[in-house]
């Protein structure tokens, strides 16, 4: 599995204004596979979520989707390569509507012109309706079809973090990034949230890299653990070692 | 009967001119939403949409409407070039920068225009031969009905085309949160150039209109033309668009209202007035929600 990797990175590392944000950062992620990154607050998980977005330009190393290298690429074109994002704090588009929040990121694969688009010809129609089925099956698969027209600020707490994944999905990606998508929610959420994401692992066939301070979460679905601390990797492995790992439990218990 | 008549006309008259107003306060509002800058060029790309379809017209014998096409490709590629020289390399400078930037580019636009074409102002050819209509007693011109009409229509399919297309979506999406947006694989800076195209094409069907019924060009034309536009866009909302359409036509018909009621001097200084008031009593406009600064 580890031949082929969707999402590849070595030695990656950022520094803002002489602070070692994030240092020689490896990560390998196969087809199919569940990873978690966890660390105490302010370990940088988030930036490295940012350096695999394309958000920051790494000062040090090269990232490869697919094999191909990232280097110098927009947020916006490494998303045609095929990673999606979820946010920390919830960032959808709040006075879009839930399906338009969907059926924007299904805009960077619809092809018809302006002018197609001004003068409404017969392929704006085509693909106007075949994106508005996809968003609204996507929409099904989180069983929130019938709130395709309300706006997503009205939304629960928890239907928004389900939204942010489906529109995440909506781009079409081979690895999903997702940024504490159990935060702020209760046990019986973070159950079905559990659940939500076996669904699109299998569903999509999409590898995941999952950023949790719900230990249960991260420990019961991901197959392989990486922990960091100051920015640095202190630990890989399964669950089970990660338990026992002594450095672990150091850095979160600060001994 | 009079009365009643004379207050119909001066309506007619405020909605004509207001309808002009509310295409120019749409392209303020427009990129105010997707980058959060008062491009105060806006008013100085009517004058150059006007001067643009003078020269097809008297020029190159054009016809008014390919004349008015031009102007708007022309003025769309003022626009977006504009973007791209003087407000893109600032994106991530303070406000206040890019602000002042935009009052040089319409210095920069007026003087250009000065320079190249005196003060004197040029005659714009009467064009459209739209055959005037009576409704009742009320005779309503060609040039009158063709620019409500034409800016209903520019206004409907403004609005269809925010809500409807795949840039539209882009756009809304970039005007909230340009960063999510780009994650979701949105280009941001396609959506910004064609943001700016369209507000600057707007533009130059409102300098078509205003000569048809003012017929004079001139090197300062846009900018009160601008202003007042402006005035509509933050009382309608700034940055939301239905909000610009009604902003447009309110300072239009409070302005024709104390032309012919209170007094043709006044009616700058009534306009200006309600700047003062909307800022003082609710600034976020009548479409706007107040939000708080968050602390």
């Amino acid at each position: 599995m580890e031949n082929n990797p969707v999402l590849r990175a070595e030695h990656l590392g950022i520094v803002f204004g002489g602070l070692k944000a994030v240092s020689d950062f490896d990560i390998s992620i196969g087809e199919n596979e569940l990873v978690g990154l966890i660390g105490p607050n302010g370990a940088g998980k988030t930036t490295i979520f940012n350096l695999l977005t394309g958000v920051y330009q790494p000062t040090e190393g090269v990232i490869y989707l697919n094999g191909k290298s990232m280097a110098h690429k927009k947020p916006h074109q490494m998303v045609k390569e095929g990673i999606a994002r979820t946010f920390q704090n919830i960032r959808l588009f709040k006075e879009l509507t839930v399906l338009d929040n969907v059926k924007v990121a299904f805009n960077q694969g619809m092809k018809y012109s302006l002018l197609k688009a001004v003068f409404r010809t017969p392929s704006y129609w085509k693909e106007e309706a075949e994106i508005d089925r996809k968003a609204r099956e996507l929409l099904a698969v989180f069983k929130m079809e019938d709130m395709a027209d309300s706006l997503a600020e009205n939304l629960p707490y928890g239907q928004q973090r389900k939204l942010e994944i489906a529109r995440a999905l909506a781009t079409n990606p081979k690895i999903l990034l997702l940024d504490e998508p159990a935060a702020g929610m209760n046990p019986t959420e973070t159950a079905e949230l559990m659940e939500t994401i076996s669904t699109i692992r299998k569903n999509f066939n999409i590898s995941i890299l999952l950023i949790e301070h719900d230990m249960s979460l991260v420990m019961s679905i991901c197959e392989r653990i990486i922990v960091i601390d100051y920015g640095q990797i202190i630990a890989k492995g399964t669950p089970q070692q990660i338990a026992k790992n002594e450095k672990v439990i150091g850095a979160y218990l600060g001994a | 009967m009079d009365q009643v008549i004379m207050f119909l006309k001066q309506v007619i008259n405020g909605v004509q001119v207001g309808s002009i107003y509310a295409l120019v306060a749409l392209g303020y509002t427009m990129v105010y939403g997707i980058v959060k800058l008062l491009n105060f060029a806006h008013g100085d790309f009517i004058m150059v949409g006007a001067y643009i379809s003078l020269f097809a017209m008297t020029g190159a014998g054009m016809p008014i409407w390919l004349a008015a096409i031009i102007a708007v490709a022309g003025c769309a590629l003022l626009g977006v070039l504009t973007e791209k020289i003087a407000y893109k390399p600032l994106r991530n400078s303070p406000k206040l920068s890019v602000l002042i930037t935009a009052i040089a580019v319409s210095l920069l636009l007026e003087n250009l225009f000065l320079l190249l074409f005196s003060s004197s102002p040029k005659p714009y050819p009467n064009a459209i031969n739209f055959p005037s209509i009576d409704v009742g007693p009320i005779q309503v011109s060609g040039v009158t009905l063709m620019t409500i009409l034409l800016s209903a229509v520019s206004m409907i399919a403004l609005q269809l085309f925010v809500k409807k297309t795949r840039m539209g979506r882009a756009m809304r999406a970039v005007s909230e949160d340009a960063q999510a947006a780009t994650l979701m694989g949105v280009s941001v800076n396609k959506t910004i150039s064609l943001t700016f195209a369209i507000g600057s094409g707007l533009s130059a069907i409102a300098a078509v209109m205003y000569c048809s019924a003012y017929p004079m060009v001139e090197p300062y034309m846009g900018s009160m033309l601008g202003l007042k536009a402006f005035i509509a866009a933050v009382l309608g909302g700034i940055g939301i668009i239905p909000g610009a359409m009604l902003g447009g036509f309110v300072i239009g018909l409070i302005e024709s209202l104390t032309k012919a009621y209170i007094s043709s001097q006044l009616a700058d200084a009534m306009v200006f007035g309600i700047l003062i008031v909307v800022l003082l009593v609710k600034p976020a406009g009548i479409f706007g929600k107040n939000v708080g600064e968050k602390v």
